[in-house]
């Protein structure tokens, strides 16, 4: 199963690296709000915790996704490999979050 | 004109064949710019189809159609829209709405500046009236999933059928030239002046010098009747006139010309000169370029919101955001009888909190057909002068709701979710010295962002004094989720 209402997984391996690179945000609650040229986003609490911890060092997408679990467990009903290849997807898909070549 | 740079701002027009809509909106557009002195170092202009074929020639109707009306439809090849050009796109402007959802189905990250052209053609005037052009896709994009547009002034594809072609293809290109004649004269508007290109004064022109938050503006007029242009500027922005004639050169220069006869139009336009048919052209217009040439002048000094302002009598300020068309020019008419008239658009604060008084003439629809503003000095609608000392007290959220009672409900907004919103509604928010950072302590410091859901401008009144002082019962705002799911 794969989370409702979100893209459609990015095809990454497990170990592509991913990094975020933002203009500025400002964090409330482990809650972000991006600014990435002259778009914003107000990202959810998973979302904030995955620009969060590829924003100072590279994650694969594997350790991203135990980084993940850690704070919010695994989505019930969902594949987790599926599921963070969606929110992956969302924060590429906002120029947010790159995959390093 | 120059080589586009990192500034310039970069359109691309969109068809399905890439032969004839797209190929013909991008030459009348590129000749609409260029006749205003507008390069593609400023505006970029280019075109793609969804099934181009990659080289090959435009449709030989679609040649003579642009040709027959002065644009130049010379070393034309199809391009196929690809990720670069998307990517590369501050505005994405589609034939029609089947257009855009496929572009937006193959780039997902386009969709938020990607438009059909009833969207454009419906909304723009109502919803970006005020702003650099930069910040257009987004102000646009914020209103249109709650407007309701019909989609008449969408563009159906060229058909392969010679007759039902030729029947076709005129009206067309009509369409398409109307289109390309009024963005390029909203945008023209809007843009910043280019020195270079600013005419000279000639004996019988009349100027009128007026000061918007800080910056010195010249208005020049020029045209049919010099004087009573000059007149009506004055008397319109009679609030905002200097107190004394600019000494040395304004900050801004804005250069108008009124002819009624079109060959005038064209050389005075070549000259250099903002060009329209009409003083009431002329007025709407000039509302636009006063304001975002000032806000280009002080960006990245002042925190400047998409706001109406009213003061109280001791100058708390009460700033009211919301997107153009929803409910800022009701608000000031409205609450502007019983306290200070501070801006109908755009509400400019100093990092202290110290609000700069933008009482420019309201802007009314009071003719749609022909899709101008009237614009309507203060003093005749009975407005309050603000104090000339004041400060931000309060920044709210204004959310008409018909179905809401008597009894506005005030609501204290999570702030994230309070800053996206106010921070869409920013001017240059990217040249602010910490960015949102300036913006959140600008909002922190009066309570953060508040929201009022209200039935009509006149339930407000009672209310503004206390939302200066903060003594108002507050409810908890029930927020949407945000991006990226809703843990």
């Amino acid at each position: 199963m794969s989370l409702p209402d979100f893209p459609s997984p990015v095809e990454l391996d497990d170990g592509a690296r991913l990094r975020s690179e933002v203009d500025d945000f400002i964090e409330r609650d482990g809650q972000l709000l991006v600014l990435k040229g002259n778009d914003l986003t107000l990202l959810s609490h998973v979302a904030s915790a995955a620009v969060l911890a590829t924003m100072d060092e590279e994650q694969t997408v594997v350790s991203l996704a135990e980084i993940l679990i850690d704070l919010y467990g695994v989505p019930e009903g969902v594949d987790p490999a599926i599921a963070i290849r969606q929110i992956v997807a969302v924060l590429v898909e906002r120029g947010i979050v790159h995959a390093l070549p | 004109m120059g080589v586009e740079t990192a500034d310039t701002f970069r359109v691309l027009i969109v068809d399905l064949e890439g032969i004839g809509r797209a190929p013909a909106g991008e030459r009348f557009l590129r000749h609409e710019l260029e006749a205003r002195g507008i390069g593609p170092d400023v505006i970029s202009v280019r075109s793609a189809g969804l099934t181009a074929q990659d080289g090959g020639p435009l449709h030989p109707r679609t040649v003579k159609a642009i040709e027959d009306r002065g644009a130049d439809a010379s070393g034309y090849t199809q391009r196929q829209l690809n990720r670069d050009w998307v990517d590369e796109a501050d505005m994405i402007i589609c034939g029609n709405g089947a257009d855009r959802d496929e572009v937006a189905a193959r780039f997902p990250a386009a969709a938020k500046k990607t438009f059909s052209l009833s969207e454009i053609f419906y909304l723009y005037e109502m919803v970006v009236a005020i702003a650099p052009l930069r910040e257009h896709p987004a102000l646009l994009m914020s209103r249109v999933a709650g407007a309701d547009l019909t989609d008449d002034f969408d563009l159906p594809p060229m058909s392969h059928d010679p007759v039902e072609l030729e029947a076709r293809i005129e009206a067309l290109a009509d369409q398409i030239q109307r289109a390309a004649f009024w963005v390029a004269t909203i945008w023209q508007s809007m843009l910043p002046e280019d020195p270079s290109s600013r005419p000279a004064m000639q004996p019988g022109d009349h100027q009128v010098d007026l000061v918007a938050f800080g910056v010195t503006v010249r208005v020049v007029c020029t045209g049919d009747a010099p004087y009573t242009l000059a007149t009506l500027v004055d008397r319109t922005w009679l609030w905002l006139k200097a107190p004394a004639p600019h000494e040395g050169e304004p900050d801004v220069t804005i250069s108008i010309a009124v002819y009624a006869d079109e060959d005038a139009r064209l050389q005075a336009r070549a000259d250099g000169w903002m060009t329209y048919e009409t003083l009431s052209q002329a007025m709407h217009f000039l509302s636009s370029t006063v304001t975002v040439r000032a806000i280009d002048r002080r960006a990245g000094q002042l925190v400047m919101l998409h706001a109406a302002g009213l003061a109280t009598p001791d100058g708390k300020v009460v700033g009211f955001v919301a997107p153009s068309g929803t409910g800022k020019t009701t608000i000031s008419r409205t609450l502007g009888k019983h306290f200070g008239y501070v801006t109908d658009e755009t509400l400019a604060i100093e990092f202290d909190g110290t609000v700069l008084r933008y009482p420019k003439p309201l802007s009314v629809i009071t003719d749609r057909d022909a899709r101008l503003k009237e614009q309507m000095p203060a003093h005749d609608l009975d407005l309050m002068r603000a104090p000339s000392s004041l400060s931000l007290a309060r920044v709210v959220i204004l959310n008409r709701d018909p179905d809401a009672g008597d009894e506005p409900v005030v609501e204290q907004m999570p702030l994230l979710h309070g800053l996206a919103v106010i921070a869409e509604q920013t001017s240059y928010i990217t040249h602010l010295p910490a960015k949102l950072h300036t913006l959140a302590d600008t909002v922190e410091s009066v309570g953060g962002v508040w929201r009022v859901t209200y039935r009509e401008a006149a339930h407000l009144v009672a209310l503004v004094p206390a939302l200066a002082d903060g003594t108002v019962d507050l409810a908890e705002a029930e927020v949407p989720a945000a991006v990226g799911g809703v843990a």
